[in-house]
């Protein structure tokens, strides 16, 4: 890295000077060469490095390179249900509280050294330690102590119950001798990360790109390409012509650019589903939102297959619920477009359309249903779906006005409407408990933002998070959707899928449901190769 | 010194007067900008669409679709509607924008000329400190930490445009001390205050006018950029940066209208502006 | 006055102008409406809000709850001794982050500087003494509609033409990743960004004060006299018209850097180069307040650097441009002699129409 910085440096000089009989002819010299696609190196382009590849500092936002270097004592195959990893089996006692993990004894860190259950107790241990600072700690509430019974046995005790436990160990697992003594959210590991992952980390420049290469000793087995490259360009023109040119080999595209990709012969569009929703999240202190029948007309005032089709492209799913995979209970909570369905229940609720044509904003009392519509401002999609809502639900009588906002200016408690983003491909809890049960509200410094209180909800998320087997929680989430389709805290949106552009002759990815803005796309890496 | 008079009497006499003969790209450039003008300010009779409304089922139409001259961007939105709303927001910054930069810097001038020393002295130094600074950094800073709002960019642009007016403002008026009827004025024993309204502030308009009208298309291009970079007006306000913000992702697929109307609205404005600026300020003034 | 007295002047004025600009730096960090602790918080869960009792502990750990002039004494003690700090979001040295920055956005701005002034000069050179009406109109509509194109949209533009379409010229970065940086990869990638930069609305100012600065003097009675003392044309042209005729230029060129940083910015978020203008926006943007401070701070210190430079240069070519003080207002200047072009009657004045756009 110092070299290149060096290398700039020196060149800064002569080279204002070179440039000047350059400009002319220089053309092709580094430019859409294709030349250079050794059969074995791979190039991905994304928008932006991450702060860190430090896995314990992502939250459900593994970015590739953290997702290639490290390993967890478990992963997740293509249907994302959890499978044996850095641990190859594991026995969970009958009371729900005691996990013991069988761990393989042929893995060896990045620099060499041997994995050992050390490794397991120091990274679980570090994590939940009060002070660590790591973002993954939440994971390991339920935690109540790790213990190595030998270099390949691990013991965790849990407090309570927790279901989505094995999920969470999907985290990765640091290097104790590489960390031991420092804090594990050392910056200078998350620059030079040392995993267990079928690729290392040889070389990032801030800002320009990652080099990983093949780590040939990986337990799955030698990965099939020799490098990966993972380089950051934050516009999205610049991308679609680096793809074009042949500088990158695939890249993450914007819907629009999609049709583009799909004519260039050389290049593959791989459409992903994701389990990343948007929905409007709506806040209960507002006493006309408050009221469950407001808020199931709102939900039935929106066009999701319009919205899909103008926002996304087509390239989204409507979303009816927080749910989807396994877990999904098709029809427990129907939020179709029926203009019909919206009177009815805001007359039920005691509204009636204004103005002397009727065709005026519902009002009650004089008082008109109005209400803004916000969002983070640098989020081009979010203010896009907010746009578009806002003109759906202005067309049935709700006077809504779109207010999208700097990130840094949001304050949750003065909000009205917002268009929100969660949802997970793993176990619900996840993604549920925090945004929507009662212990989690606003005012108690939860992630309940819409300070959404309904003790069936309760109930039910807290018989999912313990409960022991696949019926429990079926039965456990079943509730969950039925409370919510009576009381919705949300207007369902849509769920997007992710969009990337492979080399035509390029094998391997293997579709899956992804997570949180289509990460999770470099999942089996291994096994990607030119052909 | 009938001229004088003239001045003191008319001012905008003087403009005119300094203009050189008319010279057919001022007078375009001033249609133009009186075009433009009008139909911002006048958008919502030229069109009756809304420029936030949304329309799924009219998507990416391009120009010369019935009901949309100009075509709709890709949530269907008519580009028309947004292009003379985005105008109205633009144009108002801008002015406004210019508006607070020179009066602020006309302000400060006349106090560093007609002030104590320690004065001069303060204002001269915070001027020439803050010309060392890249302005748009601080723009960018200021509103980035203080969300975008029209008033934020507004302010945001006065408060580091005010220099160069000050500082033309103030050599403008220390030489006018030494002009003959300026003189004549203090002998004559009028307050200083008199002579700075009457006789030293008018001899000093045209440079100050000259400069101001950049000062306008200065604003403009800032408001642009900000919005561009994200930090400008906010994202759902149409404004000619923010369109191009929005269209910029559109440039490769065939929908270059939609980022080569507000660019080519921006270009227009600041190049009209700035003809009329040279003409004002006389070939001896500054450049472009 | 001295060189060495100006000199000394200067850097006294320099370093001034560095403190306000660091105190200005915490003063409207401070009043911002963000939180850097929530944003930290934020960062690391991927959006999600975070416990209040998680950010007040934050915001304990970076020291965020001590007052404001004991945060700046502790930030300023350490700069002093050259510890930036550590970025809020990445923990990094802020040293090193904007140290990997700077070369780049140097080579940029240096590149561009270049371009820009052989551009310059040639253009307006050929508008100055071109005989063809025609030619001299051509000349003035296309300085007009640089004048007014913002430099994003000249960057979208070039990008369209010679990445996009053409496909000749590399579309950003700074080069292949993992692969070398030759000479000539470096160079193809700068090119787009550097014209970007270079043909961007001060070009512009830049044709035009050529131009007229020589156009003005070629009029002036002492070229007259050099032509009669039958002086070659081509001596004349260097010693009398070039030299003299390019002080205006020169002297805003110097001031120009300042814009020329700040318009790097939108450019290099453009072109994906790696310099000090995407670190800026980006650390705005996540409130990275010490890595945006140390940013700004950089920035006017090279615009400093450049000034004086650029001050330097014009005394070089034109030795009645005296080095004045620190201030416009030490400025002598006579009250209002009309005066010679090149050193125009009222400095302030002229200073401060070559500064005007300098943004």
């Amino acid at each position: 890295m110092t070299g290149r910085r060096a290398a700039a440096w020196v060149l800064a000089a002569p080279l204002a000077l070179s440039l000047v009989a350059c400009s002319g002819g220089q053309g092709a010299a580094g430019g859409g060469a294709a030349g250079v696609q050794d059969a074995a190196s791979f190039t991905y382009a994304e928008s932006q490095s991450p702060d860190t590849f430090n896995p314990v500092m992502q939250d459900e936002h593994t970015d590739p390179v953290t997702e290639m270097v490290f390993r967890g004592l478990v992963g997740h195959d293509a249907q994302n249900q959890v499978v044996p990893a850095l641990a190859t089996g594991w026995t969970v006692s009958a009371d729900g509280l005691t996990y013991e993990l069988a761990l393989r004894d042929d893995v060896t860190w990045h620099d060499g050294e041997p994995f050992t259950s050390a490794d397991v107790v120091f990274t679980l241990d570090a994590v939940r330690d009060p002070g660590s600072g790591a973002a993954t700690q939440h994971k390991l509430a339920a935690l109540d102590s790790v213990e190595a019974l030998d270099d390949t046995t691990v013991v965790i005790t849990l407090s309570r119950p927790d279901a989505a436990l094995l999920d969470d160990l999907a985290m990765g697992i640091l290097p104790e001798h590489v960390l031991a003594g420092e804090d594990i959210t050392d910056p200078a590991f998350g620059r030079a990360p040392i995993g267990t992952g079928p690729f290392e980390l040889v070389d990032v420049e801030t800002d320009q790109f990652a080099r990983l290469e093949a780590n040939d000793a990986f337990y799955g087995g030698a990965p099939r390409l020799d490098e990966v490259i993972i380089t950051y360009v934050p516009d999205a023109s610049a991308r679609a012509v680096q793809l074009a040119t042949g500088e990158v080999d695939a890249a993450y595209v914007e819907p629009q650019q999609a049709a583009a990709v799909e004519e260039d012969e050389d290049l593959r569009l791989e459409v992903w589903p994701t389990a990343d929703y948007r929905a409007l999240m709506i806040n209960m202190d507002d006493p006309t939102l408050a009221d469950p029948r407001v808020r199931r007309a709102l939900n039935h005032a929106v066009d999701r297959d319009a919205l899909v089709d103008g926002v996304l492209l087509g390239y989204g799913e409507p979303a009816t619920g927080p749910l989807r995979g396994p877990y999904e209970q098709p029809g427990a909570a129907p939020s179709t477009f029926d203009p019909a369905t919206v009177g009815r229940l805001m007359t039920e609720a005691g509204y009636a359309r204004g103005g002397s044509d009727g065709a005026g904003p519902w009002t009650k009392d004089g008082e008109p249903v109005s209400f803004s519509v916000s969002t983070f401002a640098e989020d081009d999609l979010r203010v896009a779906m907010g746009d578009v809502v806002t003109t759906q639900l202005k067309e049935q009588g709700f006077d809504a006005v779109a207010d999208p906002q700097p990130r840094d200016a949001v304050t949750w408690e003065d909000l009205d409407t917002f268009v929100i983003g969660w949802g997970t491909p793993y176990h619900p809890d996840t993604s549920l408990y925090s945004p929507f049960h009662s212990s989690q509200v606003l005012a108690q410094g939860g992630s309940n933002l819409g300070s959404y209180v309904n003790a069936d909800v309760d109930a039910a998320l807290d018989a999912g998070r313990t409960a022991r087997d696949e019926d429990a929680e079926a039965q456990a989430y079943g509730r969950f959707q039925e409370a919510i389709a009576e009381d919705p805290p949300y207007v369902w949106l849509a769920y997007l899928q992710a969009l990337n552009a492979f080399p035509a002759d390029f094998a391997g990815p293997q579709e899956r449901t992804l997570e949180h803005h289509g990460y999770g796309l470099f999942w089996n890496a291994e096994d990607w190769r030119w052909e | 010194m009938p001229a004088d008079v003239a001045v003191r009497r008319r001012p905008g006499a003087l403009l005119t007067a300094r203009l050189p003969s008319p010279r057919p790209a001022v007078w375009a450039a001033v249609a133009v900008l009186a075009v433009l003008g009008a139909a911002s300010a006048g958008a919502p009779l030229l069109t009756d669409l809304d420029p936030l409304a949304t329309d799924t089922a009219a998507r990416s139409l391009a120009p010369g679709s019935p009901g949309h001259p100009l075509g709709t961007d890709t949530l269907g939105r008519d580009l028309l509607a947004r292009l003379l709303h985005g105008g109205r927001t633009s144009l108002l910054v801008g002015l406004t924008a210019a508006a607070v930069t020179v009066v602020l810097g006309v302000a400060l001038g006349a106090a560093a000329a007609q002030g104590p020393r320690w004065l001069d002295a303060a204002i001269t130094r915070v001027a020439d400190t803050m010309l060392a600074l890249p302005l748009l950094v601080v723009v960018l800073a200021l509103s980035a930490v203080l969300g975008g709002s029209l008033t934020v960019v507004v302010l945001a642009i006065g408060l580091t445009a005010w220099m160069p007016v000050a500082l033309v403002a103030r050599a403008e008026l220390r030489s006018q001390r030494a002009r003959g009827y300026v003189r004549a004025a203090r002998s004559l024993g009028l307050s200083p205050w008199q002579i700075l309204t009457r006789h030293s502030l008018p001899g000093a308009l045209p440079p100050v006018a000259s400069i101001a009208a950049f000062e306008v298309g200065h604003a403009i291009l800032t408001e642009s950029t900000l919005s561009f970079l994200g930090v400008g007006v906010p994202p759902n306000r149409p404004a000619w940066g923010t369109l191009l913000e929005n269209a910029q992702s559109h440039l490769l697929t065939g929908q270059w209208y939609t980022v080569a109307l507000p660019a080519a609205a921006i270009v227009v404005t600041i190049v009209s502006v700035n003809v009329i600026a040279s003409a004002v300020g006389g070939e001896q003034g500054r450049a472009w | 006055m001295s060189p060495a007295g100006w000199f000394a002047r200067r850097a006294a004025g320099s370093l001034a102008v560095l403190v306000a600009v660091s105190l200005l730096c915490f003063a409207l960090l401070d009043l911002a409406p963000g939180d850097p602790a929530r944003a930290v918080l934020e960062a690391r869960s991927g959006g999600r809000v975070p416990p209040a009792a998680a950010v007040e502990a934050q915001r304990a750990a970076m020291g965020l709850d001590e007052p404001l002039p004991v945060r700046y004494l502790t930030w300023a003690g350490g700069a002093v001794r050259g510890d930036l700090g550590v970025s809020t979001i990445t923990g990094r040295p802020v040293a090193e982050v904007v140290g990997e920055a700077v070369p780049w956005t140097l080579l940029l701005a240096g590149a561009a500087t270049v371009l820009s002034v052989v551009g310059a000069l040639t253009v307006g050179l050929l508008a100055a003494t071109t005989r063809s009406r025609w030619l001299r109109r051509a000349v003035e509509a296309f300085v007009l509609v640089l004048g007014g194109t913002p430099g994003f949209v000249t960057g979208l533009v070039l990008l369209f033409v010679f990445a996009a379409r053409l496909q000749v010229l590399p579309s950003g970065g700074v080069g292949r990743p993992g692969q070398a940086l030759t000479l000539g990869v470096v160079t193809a990638h700068l090119v787009l960004p550097a014209a970007a930069l270079a043909f961007g609305h001060h070009f512009g100012v830049y044709v035009r004060l050529v131009q007229s600065g020589v156009s003005r003097i070629a009029a002036a009675p002492h070229v007259d006299s050099a032509r009669a003392r039958g002086l070659h044309p081509a001596v004349v042209a260097r010693r009398h018209l070039l030299r003299p005729g390019l002080v205006p230029f020169v002297t805003r060129l110097g001031v120009g850097t300042g814009g020329l940083l700040a318009g790097a910015y939108a450019v290099e978020v453009i072109f994906s180069w790696p310099g000090l203008g995407r670190l800026a926006i980006d650390a705005a943007r996540s409130q990275d307040f010490t890595v945006l401070t140390a940013a700004v701070l950089v920035t006017a210190v090279c615009v400093l650097a450049a000034n004086l430079l650029g001050e330097l240069a014009a005394s070089w070519l034109d030795p009645r441009v005296r080095l004045v003080g620190a201030t416009a207002s030490t400025a002598p200047g006579p009250p209002d002699a009309p005066g010679s072009p090149t050193a125009p009657a009222a400095p302030d004045a002229a200073r401060a129409e070559v500064l005007a756009d300098a943004r």
